[in-house]
């Protein structure tokens, strides 16, 4: 399980962002969580009401997860296409191989806070 | 109640780890160091593959980095077979990220023609954290069974090389190697798979030979 250090560096960079607006409490996160980012999301909501305890900065944090489909670019024909499982065949030329543009990562999206 | 202020920002948390990969790849592309990373569930056989490979290096300068939640033991075989070895104790954590990998690399006082990086025995967590490596292998064990690749795609995914080990055990466990090899290349049609077993001196050469291959065609891009 790796969701607990995502997010332990998501508080450490909330924190940094919060620091730079002077914010006295961060009130709420949103967060995309792509489904091939081999990460979990109900782990991350889990550890997050874990590591927030005791800090006076999130104590009234909520986390808003969303779930960001895959988008695919055809490396031969250059066409983006979902697909939501494999083989990730591109619909226009036939092509197999294809490069995941969207949909691998865990990214910060919002920060919401009060100041 | 203060005022409330929104952020819209876009700060992809996976390209923490990233970005001292890169800087990681940027060094031994300088120095002309060729990274693999093995990744697979515990008890597969890494650390006795890499032991069967090991010899076929023994004209370069190589080190094996092996990571594990406790104990030297895997660095200690290494070290048995006369090579350099540096363990990376993990305590808990499930995979190796590539700040754990900084830490280490400047400790070293030389430089490598190889470095051989064995990660924590898990087939989810490492799949997710690139090290700068130039190449990628995922093992599979025969005992594991052969619906693994679709229940963890994402280290088929993203490696170049798929590596089944123990297929000297084929005979006495329900294991149907075509269809293996089949889920793994509709995850990642471009995977190169071999059919190994280290106990057995099978398939060894060829990953060594892919390897080797692998590396010429990397110093040639320079």
């Amino acid at each position: 399980m790796h969701e607990y250090s995502l997010t332990l560096n998501l508080l450490e960079i909330v924190e940094e962002e919060g620091k730079k607006n002077n914010a006295k409490k961060i009130t709420k996160i949103k967060l995309k969580i792509g489904k091939f980012s081999g990460v979990e999301p109900l782990l991350i909501s889990h550890s997050f009401e874990i590591l927030k305890k005791g800090k006076k900065l999130f104590e009234d944090a909520i986390l808003e997860i969303e779930r960001e489909e895959p988008e695919l670019r055809c490396t031969n024909c250059g066409k983006i296409f979902t697909s939501l499982d494999f083989p990730f065949i591109c619909p226009e030329c036939g092509n197999i191989y294809n490069e995941m543009i969207k949909g691998s990562d865990m990214i910060i999206e919002r920060i919401e806070m009060e100041i | 109640m203060g005022e409330i202020k929104f952020e819209d920002i876009s700060i992809p948390l996976l390209k923490a780890n990233e970005a001292i990969a890169k800087k990681l790849r940027e060094k031994w592309d300088r120095e002309k160091t060729f990274v693999i990373n093995f990744i697979s569930s515990a008890g597969s056989g890494k650390t006795t593959l890499i032991e069967k490979i090991l010899p076929y290096f023994k004209n370069f300068k190589i080190i094996v980095l092996t990571g594990d939640i406790e104990t030297q033991r895997d660095a200690e075989r290494i070290r048995n077979k006369g090579f350099e070895a540096v363990q990376i104790i993990t305590g808990g954590a499930c995979h190796l990220e590539a700040v754990m990998i900084e830490e280490v690399i400047d400790k070293l006082k030389n430089r490598y023609d190889f470095i051989f990086v064995e990660n924590v025995g898990n087939l989810v967590c490492p799949s997710v954290y690139e090290l700068g490596e130039n190449l990628r292998f995922t093992l599979l064990s025969v005992p594991e069974g052969d619906d693994k690749p679709k229940k963890y795609p994402k280290a088929f995914l993203t490696s170049k090389g798929f590596i089944i080990t123990k297929i000297d055990l084929i005979p006495y466990i329900p294991f149907n190697i075509e269809n293996v090899k089949k889920e793994a290349l509709e995850i990642n049609p471009s995977l190169k798979i071999f059919e190994t077993s280290a106990l057995k001196n099978i398939g060894i050469e060829e990953v060594v030979k892919f390897i080797k291959e692998e590396r010429e065609k990397w110093i040639k891009e320079f």
